[in-house]
């Protein structure tokens, strides 16, 4: 993977990036949009704090993270936190990457309703990973 | 000295001569596989058409080949547990690793270790914990189990 010069969906999920604010959480203080920026760009360069600051606002938008008490400072919001580390259960992860690819079309219309039906924050954290998913086999 | 270069000279310029000759006939013979090969050509559309050869059916197309062999794979995902017990790449993220160091540990090349990452990345398997600390030079890329 080459060195990363924007934070877009293409680039970095939303679940990385809250891995990624997880990791540098250790204390549970807020986290800086320059400590963002070192570790995902590697420098905390004007344009690479525009790129991450740009990227937190819209998952905050979608309820990903909240701001922090400071200017420039970020935390994962409740539901960021609930959608992060969530885990689906062995056998429930099996029957997904063990289905037929001709049943893969009533799988694909199963997670569409359940996306339908979900809260605001799960159905578009849902609809962005399925964009980094696809984005990402374009290449 | 002198009669031993006046030899080695006669020798060299001997051989130019022929190198000459050789090329010169290869271009000549070229020339000829082209004409035959277009005569052939002509002639098996003419029978062809005249329906008394087989036309020849396109190759089937071949299945693209998996992009990492489930050895490899095997392989990269026993080196990607051996970094938790090992010195992360970033300090604060126990079990990272980069591409240089899993391929060091496994003895596979960068570029199929690049290639398994990706895949790996896509089932969901491991993620991007952002760039690790270098001593000079580029920061490289860490990886870790998702």
């Amino acid at each position: 993977m080459r060195s990363l010069e924007q934070a877009r969906i293409a680039d970095l999920s939303d679940r990385e990036i809250l891995a990624i604010m997880a990791d540098l959480n250790g204390d549970g203080q807020d986290i800086r949009t320059q400590d963002l920026a070192t570790r995902i760009l590697g420098n905390e360069e004007p344009h690479s704090l525009r790129c991450v600051t740009s990227r937190l606002a819209w998952m905050r938008r979608y309820g990903l993270v909240d701001k922090g008490e400071e200017k420039g400072h970020w935390s994962m919001s409740t539901a960021g936190k609930a959608l992060r580390f969530a885990k689906l259960g062995r056998s429930f992860s099996a029957a997904i990457t063990n289905t037929q690819e001709s049943t893969m079309l009533e799988l694909a219309h199963q997670v569409g309703e359940r996306m339908v039906g979900a809260g605001e924050v799960a159905h578009t954290a849902m609809r962005r990973e399925l964009t980094f998913q696809i984005r990402r086999r374009r290449r | 000295m002198t009669a031993l270069n006046g030899s080695w000279n006669a020798l060299i310029l001997d051989l130019k001569e022929r190198l000459d000759h050789a090329e010169e006939y290869l271009e000549t013979v070229k020339g000829h596989v082209v004409e035959a090969q277009g005569e052939v050509t002509k002639l098996r559309g003419m029978l062809r058409a005249a329906g008394e050869l087989e036309a020849t059916a396109p190759k089937p197309k071949q299945k693209p080949k998996p992009r990492t062999t489930e050895e490899t794979m095997a392989l990269v995902r026993r080196g990607i547990e051996q970094f938790l017990h090992k010195e992360p790449a970033i300090p604060d993220v126990p079990g990272s690793f980069t591409v240089p160091t899993l391929s060091e540990e496994i003895g596979v090349d960068t570029t199929t270790v690049r290639k398994a990452l990706n895949e790996l990345r896509d089932a969901g398997e491991i993620r991007v914990a952002g760039l690790a600390p270098a001593n000079g030079g580029r920061q490289p890329q860490a990886w870790v189990s998702a």
